[in-house]
């Protein structure tokens, strides 16, 4: 088993010598850089990672051309998200899907036409049920790489996604088709 | 399950929502389009008829108070389609001269944006307006929601608007749209995004100040 840890002088060290500890913090996530490098466009809002466990949406204030930082979701450790630009609406459902770290869930947040009075709201409790956050939605899971941006239709989600047939050992692509279930909840 | 992955090329496939008829998918550099129906199995289909079979017709459809008429006049002059290059020009010529955003015609033609030919239709690419939530309407069953509209491309000329029906099985192309010559560019699928009402286009750049390179960038 592998060991990391510093040593008195501030040194990393590990188990298997200082050169393997070095390779080790290179290749481990020390510190959030994602800000600025996801591109989640949907209408006029954009998501972007500010580290990997938290969410900001920006976008256009209604009404003007400001653009400003319209809601940062609250971090919650067993959420890492992936990290990369796959954010997607979900019309039909009023979602937005973030992909989250384990590379095969996404998990849902609350965006409607309401979105902008919402997360400017600073009482949340009698929009408790317009919640952006609503930690009681489940996760759906989409296996593979998804290759092509999915598309949506009332409640339905098409995704393509490629992967390696276990049977042919062949990387093929599948299309899956999901309904939305109140048993994602 | 569709056929084993030939293609690195991702963001040339189209997948694309018909709304009650299921979801259009087409693989790059292959002709075929296959539709997946909404019924209990997702029946898979393949509709070869989707691309190609446009009409060709240049048709005047800028009249009474929204024509032009220098535009109208020179639109009736094509209409007969004796020179399919013609009324092109004058497609084009309305965009950006008398009529500024009206056209005085509608010209539909498949030729116009490339040829109907096998490689023209591996190549053809669709894509679908993207949603807004600001302006998405929410309804509820039995009333159905609406099916963004749905455009796509064989080359850089022009670019269709299509439209699905399920009696024919055919995506026709009810609209044509040129790309105006000075802002032609490569339209890669990835860097071309259709909203309601414009279409950006990520154009390359060479931005050398001083040599010159043969690699553009985007």
């Amino acid at each position: 088993m592998d060991v990391s840890w510093k040593d008195t002088g501030g040194t990393l060290q590990s188990a298997k010598g200082t050169r393997h500890a070095a390779a080790w913090a290179a290749t481990t996530q020390v510190a959030p850089a994602y800000k600025g490098k996801q591109r989640g466009v949907f209408g006029s809002y954009l998501v972007v990672n500010k580290d990997a466990s938290v969410m900001e949406f920006w976008g256009y204030k209604a009404g003007t051309a400001e653009w400003a930082l319209l809601f940062t979701t609250t971090a919650v450790a067993e959420l890492q998200l992936l990290g990369s630009h796959e954010y997607y609406y979900w019309p039909g459902r009023s979602m937005l899907l973030a992909r989250l770290g384990d590379g095969a869930s996404f998990r849902f947040w609350r965006f409607a036409a309401d979105f902008q009075t919402i997360a400017a709201a600073t009482n949340e409790g009698p929009l408790v049920e317009k919640r952006i956050t609503q930690t009681d939605l489940a996760l759906l899971q989409v296996n593979g790489r998804i290759a092509v941006p999915p598309v949506f239709w009332g409640d339905y989600a098409a995704f393509y996604c490629t992967d390696e047939n276990q049977a042919t050992l062949v990387r093929e692509g599948w299309i899956r088709i999901y309904k939305y279930s109140t048993q994602m909840y | 399950m569709v056929s084993a992955e030939t293609s690195t090329a991702y963001a040339a496939y189209s997948l694309v929502a018909l709304g009650a008829d299921g979801f259009a998918f087409k693989e790059a550099a292959k002709p075929t389009i296959y539709r997946y129906a909404l019924d209990a199995a997702y029946t898979v289909s393949t509709t070869p008829e989707l691309v190609g079979a446009y009409p060709s017709t240049c048709a005047e459809t800028a009249t009474g108070t929204s024509s032009v008429a220098a535009d109208k006049a020179a639109c009736a002059a094509v209409s007969a389609l004796a020179t399919p290059a013609a009324c092109t020009a004058v497609i084009t010529a309305a965009a950006f001269a008398v009529s500024g955003t009206t056209k005085a015609c509608t010209y539909v033609y498949a030729a116009s944006a490339g040829t109907t030919d096998a490689a023209a239709k591996a190549a053809f690419v669709m894509q679908q307006v993207s949603q807004d939530p600001s302006t998405y309407v929410a309804v509820t069953a039995p009333t159905l929601p609406a099916v963004p509209a749905i455009y796509g491309w064989m080359n850089d000329a022009a670019f269709f608007k299509l439209t699905w029906d399920l009696a024919t099985t055919k995506l026709t192309a009810t609209d044509i749209v040129p790309v105006p010559a000075k802002y032609r560019v490569q339209m890669s699928p990835e860097h071309v995004s259709f909203a309601a009402t414009r279409v950006g286009i990520l154009s390359p750049v060479n931005c050398a100040a001083t040599t010159p390179l043969t690699t553009l960038v985007s």
